[in-house]
């Protein structure tokens, strides 16, 4: 292996769709944190909307494809159904147009078998505002921002195994709307697709 | 019929850099804990770089200097999990070429294969040459940390690493990567 001379061809790089997931949150202020970064909100699947029976936080494929082709080109369980438990920390920077995700969530599985399985899903990265992130709060109006997170599936069940040993990338846009403001609830709306990576 | 979004949203990668990073022999086998196996792996200062492939002084856009230089520090706490999945997580430092300081702390996700873990605590995965060393794709998330303007666009951005690690007498002894950003 020469160590000193540069590489002068691109990697092979592949990404394969899993499913999707599209969030309402509310942002509690009374909840937010002022911290040298910025304002750190804590959400809970208890703050979203409950009043809207439409819309459970669910896992679901774009197609109601009840598989998806992996990167191994082989057909795989979708990871498809509701959300039991979800909690996540926003901390919307004074400094940059970005605010750090920080989150965990329950999915319970509903499989084309009739079988379930329950799936631990940590996942962290960022939403990118057009400017600072800490004027998203204080806008009135609806703020637009791109959302790219890094989910790390877990789980003991093998049907699964393919998402589980892989790398996954979420891409996708968030907006926050509602009233601005102390004493205002906003929400926060988020749509990501999950793409396995290798 | 749920009532769900019927589209997929837009998504692309855009090339920042590559980056090839030789491990040292100054491996520290924590053993067999909990999560799997530990070990400790850490890089060669000096002769790890940092580079763009197609030579562009910028990446993407004027404004956004192309990252060159050198991993002056960097340590991969790495984990073998017993489903044969190897966990980087990696703390490391570049110096770019024009004086700057990056900080990166990533974790990532390499495949061994069928039998993976029971080898390497078996001690029965001396497996590669330097002619010819065993090859293992390595997927990274990388994200970074600078107070240096010329590269604060790169704390902008969560990205992703495609990479390849390089195993010889059963020790990682060189992973290089093309950095993207998630856009």
């Amino acid at each position: 292996m020469d160590s000193q001379s540069d590489r002068k061809q691109f990697l092979a790089k592949g990404m394969a769709y899993a499913c999707s997931y599209d969030p309402v949150l509310r942002l509690e202020f009374d909840h937010a944190i002022v911290c040298p970064e910025g304002v750190r909100m804590t959400l809970g699947s208890q703050s979203r909307r409950k009043d809207d029976e439409m819309a459970p936080l669910r896992f679901f494929h774009v197609l109601d494809a009840l598989s998806v082709t992996g990167l191994d080109q082989r057909e795989h369980d979708c990871p498809v159904g509701p959300v039991r438990f979800a909690e996540e920390s926003l901390l919307f920077r004074r400094d940059a147009p970005v605010a750090h995700v920080q989150g965990r969530l329950t999915l319970h599985t509903e499989l084309a078998s009739g079988r379930t399985a329950n799936i631990d899903v940590k996942y962290q990265g960022l939403l990118r505002f057009r400017s600072l992130a800490i004027q998203a709060l204080e806008q009135d109006g609806a703020v637009e921002a791109s959302a790219f997170l890094i989910p790390e599936f877990e789980t003991m069940d093998t049907r699964f195994r393919w998402l589980t040993a892989r790398r996954c990338l979420a891409f996708g846009t968030c907006s926050i709307s509602g009233a601005s403001g102390n004493t205002g609830v906003r929400w926060l709306s988020t749509h990501l697709d999950v793409y396995t990576a290798g | 019929m749920s009532d769900h979004r019927r589209y997929f949203l837009d998504h692309a990668l855009l090339y920042v850099f590559s980056i090839d990073i030789e491990l040292g022999l100054d491996i520290e086998e924590i053993g067999v804990v909990p999560e799997g196996a530990r070990v400790n792996l850490h890089c060669v200062p000096g002769s790890t770089r940092a580079y763009n492939i197609i030579r562009e002084r910028t990446a993407a856009a004027p404004g956004y200097s192309a990252v060159t230089g050198t991993i002056v520090w960097g340590e991969d706490v790495g984990v073998v999990r017993e489903d044969d999945v190897a966990v980087p997580a990696v703390r490391a430092c570049i110096r770019t070429d024009d004086g700057a300081l990056i900080e990166t702390t990533y974790r990532g996700n390499l495949s061994l294969g069928m039998g993976g873990f029971r080898a390497i605590v078996a001690g029965a995965d001396a497996v590669g040459t330097p002619d010819s060393p065993v090859e293992f794709h390595l997927i990274s998330t990388p994200a970074y940390c600078t107070a240096d303007p010329r590269y604060q666009w790169l704390a902008e951005y969560q990205c992703v690493g495609f990479g390849r690690s390089f195993e010889i007498d059963g020790l990682f002894r060189r992973v290089t990567y093309d950095i993207y950003a998630m856009t």
